[in-house]
């Protein structure tokens, strides 16, 4: 089993600040999605009931049918969680010497990005729509001077918070660095 | 079922190595599993009554497409 510190590999003067993951409130859509697939074959039950009824008592098309539902469950069900696989990976960790970035796009894909906080130029919060302000979730964006680095946090709980103390943390490693560097140069 | 097996035991190594064995993710974990275990009970409880022995073209069978009336 791995813990945090084996995955992003932590330094000994390195700790955890932040540990983020998506808002819980956008997974939803997902387990609407699940519930209506999961309801297609009980309106396909329904009718066949009424219309066909027979069918359920034939020896050859009731098990066939039976089976047929039996895969088509196990499938959504592989789907949904899939899905959430893929929601809940999405982490980023925020320490007090750099940021990781960790995207499952796929079951088989994966990205991770790292950034050092005294490399931070600019950290833009944005929280747009009803359901994004009542329940305080959005996009945080991390740019560098390179226009090549840049790091986003997508739907995350509390972003103004989280941008603040970026900018807080990012100042300290900036002079973290600078004093590292002056005390190089003697 | 062996390609769920599979894919459940992919999706709980991805788990794993990212250090996302969390409370969260163990209850969506057991109830994916919970609602796999139901789907096959039922299958099997609908199913029991079945007779597995029967040729799926009988010869007497309206549902076979080879049946002809002998002369």
């Amino acid at each position: 089993m791995h813990h945090l510190s084996d995955v992003i590999k932590q330094k000994s003067y390195e700790h955890i600040v932040y540990l983020l993951r998506r808002h819980p409130i956008t997974f939803i859509p997902q387990i609407v999605l699940f519930v209506i697939l999961a309801a297609i074959p009980v309106i396909i039950f329904v009718f066949l009931n009424n219309y066909f009824d027979s069918l359920f008592t034939d020896p050859i098309y009731y098990p066939l049918l039976v089976l047929a539902g039996s895969v088509y469950y196990l499938s959504i069900l592989l789907f949904f969680y899939t899905e959430f696989i893929i929601f809940y990976l999405d982490i980023w960790i925020v320490t007090n010497d750099r940021i990781v970035d960790i995207e499952q796009l796929g079951l088989f894909s994966r990205s991770i990005s790292e950034l050092d906080l005294f490399r931070i130029q600019d950290v833009t919060s944005d929280t747009h729509g009803v359901i994004a302000t009542i329940f305080k979730y959005g996009v945080v964006t991390v740019k560098t001077a390179s226009s090549n680095v840049h790091i986003i946090f997508k739907n995350i709980k509390n972003p103004d918070k989280v941008r603040e103390d970026l900018i807080h943390y990012s100042h300290i490693d900036r002079k973290f660095h600078m004093g590292a560097e002056k005390l190089d140069e003697h | 079922m062996v390609a769920f097996l599979i894919f459940t035991f992919v999706n709980l190594y991805h788990l794993a190595t990212t250090a996302s064995l969390t409370t969260v993710s163990f209850a969506f974990t057991f109830f994916i599993l919970a609602c796999a275990v139901i789907v096959l009970y039922w299958t099997a409880a609908l199913l029991v009554d079945v007779d597995w022995t029967r040729s799926l073209f009988g010869t007497n069978s309206a549902t076979d497409p080879f049946f002809t009336d002998s002369f």
